[in-house]
């Protein structure tokens, strides 16, 4: 029987205007001696949820669902019933602030009172107790006859952790213990959470929007996202591969987790609470289908202990290329194998980095993926559909690529606007004032001016960076769902390559397509890939996520590439 | 118009003469309708409790200013025989000299409302002004203000207030003085601070910086925001003072010249077998309604200004 | 902070030494000469003369002949001994006066202090307790329209409902005039008799305050993070409200109650004045009204210096009970 069981709770805050579903319909368990973690950012629920099982809420909440402690319910249950589960069988330590301990109490008689009342210990005994938790949290026991304001904000925390352990809880919930700490404190807090666990088993419950601090303690880690859970699952896969867009879009905005991939954000707001029939999260979602804008998902699970909720079971498969093969023939006979029985799959939104040197077969794989070359056996099947089937490469939410020579790129005789027109009026799509308007979007997207002035400027009178921003903004006019960019920096220069890497990864994060990017340059694609393939000689050697491949490679040829970097960071290796 | 002009002589100048007087003054009605549109609309947010206040006060000024109007009689001449009950002669009976009580409840609203009024605003814009002032300039000016503040304010008010105006003379002048002395005090004090929270502001900086004068940063900036306090406080400070006045009057301190209700209660009062006759029905209970009445419609009022200005304001009061 | 009583003490002393040169200056601010004006001006009031033996007193005591830094020292000199001259109507020491009248007024403010803060600190926590039902709307219009209607007028409406029309209470005095008792007890009684009416005026001035004070305080204090600390450790309603919620909104109530007794000093006068009550209310009154100068100063002093006492006891006090303000 597990320690704690909630059951499809709400908690609806009605007020006069308006009612706030803070919490919306999440379920979820504890087992005796684990620790859970609830990450979400502000207004996903997570201190509403603690409130809740505390029966702390405010008069004016609407509770449904049940809270089941050791199988007994305790969410409808009256105050002074809560009274005695509180603090004996469940504790809690708020986020400290200035008022969350009574300022005209001392600090000992505030832990000493839980005791008394639940415990029976007389005050002698209570004190000598206190005196000894004091100790444990890493304070002198002479802070106990000092006042709250007397303290220092860590003080207060560790006062706050040693009153809530006052009377031996059985469950320990923390909310945000660390968020008004400085980093110095926010470890030691860690260190003494993660010591305690080990010497006495607690089982505990933290909530905090601090992933990094979470993950350092917690074994299993629940995502929540406007008042539902997301997604759950073991720490560390949730973090290396998380399977819902927000979780994966919360791990690319926190800069502890992968420290040298660049910080990137979620576009659009977090909701405000209305009245919203389908999945919270579908206004910002890059990959929503029809369904997600009427009826909420479910929290299913999906194998390896992980549940997630997504009417498209998390992030969909975008491309998965099976068993590809292509050999080139050399003048003498011999046969290059270009790609060697490759499989490789792109997920919605992801960004696969595509590593390896000169003449390992990158680029034709690319072509391959984008139809541009038909291998010789293997298929590749996008969104489900065959590729070399059909043509992704003219239609909306396709495929399209990007290469990387930008003075062949584009034709030196067209104009800026026939250029970028060009798939627009191959397919024949739009009038004329709507591709004038496409094409000027476009333009904009790929930060080029877009006065006439410019659109009559001969694709010849412009410069390598500028002709590949054409190149590419031909490639969005389309909105593709996966761009493939073929070493589209390697013939510019660093500031320019620069530019148009951040371009891209912007472009990338705010449209949501997929991109596999393909370079020789490691260290580049460390920045904006979350997975990487190195290939070598037509073999991919080693796939994984961006971070793992880079700083613990698996392969003998991946080592060596990671090992061939040179630079100031580099000698510590 | 300007056909008239042309077409008659003397008579037609006269008429566009009249005609440019009408338009002008039409302009101003309007524009001066437009201001009150401005002043009336947060009226339509007062509770039921606050328009009977502004209901109750418009009563009151009417029967005060149309006093000659609605009463009969003078209220200072013996117009009947002493200690009539009401009657058809005279509505509210008469006192003990025989004037007439209602006249004299009529004419004395006007005492109240002038030393009300007066001193509100005397104390009111002047101590706000002075607040301002001090806290804009900072300094020793400020310092000095604020010490003289504190001592004002921690100054037993009633008890000097008594034997000042014992010392100086009951005149009118001299009660108005006297209470504008103790009620500055506290406007001025809420003014500056008000004012020092303000100076802060980044977009007085940024005026500064574009070269404004203090003139221009005090009368565009400043007191706009100052000014609902004010006005919220000056309503209270009427409150005080027409309290004051009652209270003066009621121990015999008053102008004994003027009819104010006080005045009344005080007559009423020392009349030696009041409390053993009916008489104090009709001469003790009006003015004692009158004065209790005027302050609950200036309370009602006072508080629902400060809940309709509240979010600006930060001040918690009773709701 | 050390500043902040440093500039209270200093405030204390201005004030003090404000009263005291408007004592020292007044009579000699007066209009014309200050004793041949000693006629009241109220019908049926006794017309005070003064012999010329009594004019030469009062001119030596005021110094009026002598240079005014004289007259000052003169002033100070007969305050540090407690001399604060002779009345002229009863004609006996101001200090005796005083002393005659000074208990009635120091029973009915006390009381009126301990019944209103109590019955305050009850009403208002009930109050905040009950906030969201519709009894407690009425009681809050019914208290804040009671707050406005100034003492002395509640006074009246008291005396004219229970004393004249109800006759259940006296019209006037302290004590039942020509009384003899049988005992401390019906004396003690009588007193009381008397009393009722100013202590229950004064404390139905000073209640809505308090009441709507601890109110709100107690609304406030319960949205506080502390308060759901206290309910998150189980110690059940009663504990949170008193020994939580209480001990923290009762410090602005302590406060109030300390210049509780300044306040009602200004309506003292008045109230008295209403039921005729004879404490130093009512002498200063008939003080100013005969233009006895002596006893309007002396009084006075008396009010301000009580007030002073009451504002200091209130800073030390206050300085005990919340532990973040360092004495």
């Amino acid at each position: 029987m597990s320690l704690l069981k909630i059951n499809d709770l709400k908690c609806h805050y009605l007020t006069d205007i308006d009612t706030v579903k803070a919490v919306d319909g999440i379920s979820f368990e504890i087992e005796e001696g684990e620790i859970l973690g609830i990450v979400g950012e502000s207004g996903s629920g997570k201190t509403t949820v603690a409130l809740g099982i505390m029966g702390l809420l405010p008069e004016n909440t609407a509770v449904s669902g049940e809270i089941l402690y050791r199988g007994e319910l305790i969410s409808s249950l009256p105050e002074s019933g809560m009274d005695k589960f509180r603090w004996k069988d469940i504790a809690i330590v708020f986020q400290n602030g200035l008022e969350v301990m009574n300022p005209v109490m001392k600090a000992g008689i505030q832990v000493t009172e839980p005791m008394i009342r639940h415990l029976g210990l007389s005050p002698e005994k209570a004190r000598s107790k206190c005196a000894g938790l004091f100790r444990t949290v890493g304070l002198d026991p002479k802070w106990m006859d000092s006042y709250p304001h007397q303290l220092s904000g860590g003080m207060r925390q560790r006062v706050l952790l040693a009153m809530a352990l006052s009377c031996d809880p059985k469950l320990l919930i923390l909310d945000e213990v660390t968020s008004a700490l400085d980093a110095f404190t926010r470890k030691e807090i860690r260190d003494l959470l993660v010591d305690l666990q080990k010497k006495n088993g607690y089982t505990m419950l933290m909530i905090s929007h601090d992933i990094t601090f979470v993950s350092s303690v917690a074994s299993r880690i629940a995502v929540m996202y406007s008042g539902r859970v997301v997604e759950t699952g073991p720490v560390r896969d949730i973090l290396v591969s998380p399977r819902h867009p927000y979780t994966r879009g919360l791990v690319h905005s926190t800069p502890d987790i992968f420290v040298y991939k660049d910080l990137w954000g979620i576009p659009g707001d977090v909701p405000t609470g209305d009245e919203f029939k389908g999945c919270p999260f579908s206004p910002r979602c890059t990959q929503k289908i029809d369904i997600c804008s009427e009826a909420a998902p479910v929290l299913m699970p999906i194998g390896g202990g992980r549940e997630i909720a997504c009417h498209r079971g998390g992030i969909a498969g975008l491309l998965e290329a099976r068993n590809l093969n292509f050999s080139y023939r050399l003048p003498d006979g011999e046969y290059l194998q270009a790609v060697d029985n490759v499989s490789l799959e792109v997920r919605e939104g992801e960004v696969l980095a595509l590593v390896g040197q000169t003449g390992s077969g990158k680029s034709t794989l690319a072509h391959i993926l984008a139809n541009v070359i038909r291998p010789e056996c293997g298929e590749v099947f996008f969104m489900g559909g065959n590729v070399s089937g059909a043509t992704y490469g003219n239609r909306f939410n396709g495929i399209q690529i990007v290469f990387q020579d930008p003075f062949s790129s584009t034709s030196n005789r067209f104009t800026v606007l026939d250029a970028v027109k060009e798939p627009l009026y191959i397919n024949k799509i739009g009038s004329n004032g709507d591709r004038l308007q496409m094409i000027k979007s476009a333009l904009e997207l790929v930060r080029l001016p877009t006065t006439d002035n410019f659109l009559r400027k001969y694709c010849g009178e412009l410069s390598g960076g500028q002709r590949q921003r054409v190149a590419l903004a031909r490639a969005m006019v389309m909105e593709p769902k996966l761009l493939i960019a073929d070493e589209i920096t390697s013939a510019l220069d660093v500031s320019t390559s620069a530019n148009i890497l951040r371009l891209l990864k912007g472009l990338q994060n705010r449209r949501g397509f997929a991109m596999i990017y393909i370079s020789h340059d490691l260290s580049l694609t460390l920045k904006i890939a979350d997975r990487i393939a190195v290939m070598n000689s037509g073999k991919i050697v080693e796939v994984g996520n961006s971070h793992d491949v880079m700083l613990s490679p698996s392969d003998e040829y991946t080592k060596r590439l990671v090992g061939s970097r040179i630079g100031l960071c580099c000698h510590t290796h | 118009m300007i056909k008239d002009v042309a077409a008659s002589g003397n008579a037609g100048i006269l008429s566009f003469i009249q005609a440019l007087n009408i338009n002008r003054i039409v302009s101003s009605i309007a524009r001066t309708f437009s201001r009150f549109r401005t002043i009336a609309k947060p009226f339509s947010r007062f509770s039921t409790e606050g328009k009977i206040g502004v209901l109750g006060i418009l009563c009151i000024i009417l029967m005060a200013v149309f006093a000659p109007v609605i009463t009969i009689y003078p209220p200072q001449k013996i117009t009947g025989d002493s200690l009539e009950p009401p009657g058809p002669g005279h509505i509210l009976g008469t006192d003990e000299l025989g004037m007439d009580i209602w006249s004299q409840i009529c004419y004395g609203a006007r005492m109240s409302l002038t030393i009300g009024l007066a001193v509100a605003f005397l104390s009111g814009f002047g101590g706000g002004a002075v607040g301002i002032l001090a806290g804009y300039m900072g300094g020793h000016i400020d310092q000095g203000l604020m010490r003289v503040i504190d001592v004002t304010m921690a100054l037993p008010s009633f008890p000097l207030l008594i034997v000042i105006s014992a010392f100086l003379g009951p005149s009118i002048l001299n009660v108005i003085l006297i209470l504008v002395l103790f009620s500055w005090a506290k406007p001025a004090r809420i003014a500056r601070s008000q004012t020092l929270s303000l100076k802060k502001n980044n977009y007085i900086i940024a005026a500064r910086n574009y070269g404004a004068k203090p003139f221009y940063l005090l009368w565009r900036h400043i007191f706009p925001e100052v000014m609902p306090v004010l006005l919220v406080l000056v309503i209270g400070i009427s409150s005080h003072a027409i309290i004051a006045e009652a209270g003066l009057a009621f121990l015999g301190l008053g102008d004994p010249t003027s009819k104010s209700w006080g005045m009344m209660l005080n007559h009423a009062t020392g009349f030696r077998s009041i409390y053993f006759t009916p008489y104090w029905q009709w001469w003790l209970l009006p003015p004692l309604f009158m004065l209790i009445f005027l302050l609950l419609c200036l309370a009602f009022i006072s508080r629902d200004m400060e809940r309709i200005l509240d979010p600006k304001l930060k001040i918690k009061k009773g709701f | 902070m050390v500043k902040d009583r440093n500039s209270f003490i200093f405030r204390l002393l201005s004030t003090l030494f404000v009263i005291l040169a408007i004592n020292f200056f007044l009579p000699r601010m007066m209009p014309g000469d200050p004793f041949s004006t000693t006629s009241a001006d109220e019908v049926g009031e006794e017309i005070i003369v003064m012999t010329e033996e009594q004019r030469l007193y009062y001119m030596n005591y005021y110094g009026l002949d002598r240079p005014l830094y004289e007259q000052f020292l003169v002033y100070m000199k007969n305050l540090m001994t407690g001399d604060l001259g002779r009345s002229i109507y009863y004609k006996m020491p101001v200090s005796d006066v005083i002393m005659l009248h000074l208990p009635w007024t120091v029973l009915i403010v006390v009381g009126a202090t301990v019944i209103s803060t109590i019955s305050g600190v009850v009403l208002g926590t009930l109050s905040a307790k009950n906030r969201k039902k519709g009894s407690d709307r009425i009681m809050m219009t019914g208290m804040i329209a009671f707050a406005e209607i100034p003492s002395f007028l509640l006074g009246l409406i008291l005396l004219l409902v229970f004393s004249v029309y109800l006759r259940l209470f006296p019209l006037a005095g302290a004590v039942t005039p020509f009384a003899d008792y049988n005992g401390p007890a019906e004396q003690a009684w009588d007193i009381l008799y008397h009393a009722f009416l100013p202590v229950a005026t004064l404390s139905l001035s000073q209640l809505t305050g308090v009441y709507l004070l601890t109110r709100n305080t107690l609304i406030t204090v319960t949205t506080k993070d502390y308060i759901r600390t206290a309910r998150a450790k189980g110690l059940g309603e009663k504990t949170v409200w008193i020994r939580h919620a209480l001990r923290n909104a009762l410090l602005p109530v302590v406060t109030r109650t300390g210049f509780m007794i300044g306040i009602m000093m200004g309506g003292v006068v008045l109230v008295e004045s209403v039921f005729s009550y004879p404490g130093i209310g009512m002498t200063l009154r008939s003080a100013v009204v005969g233009r006895d100068y002596p006893l309007i100063q002396g009084i006075l002093l008396v009010i301000a210096v009580s007030i002073l006492i009451c504002n200091m006891l209130v800073d030390k006090i206050y300085g005990k009970l919340d532990p973040r303000v360092v004495i």
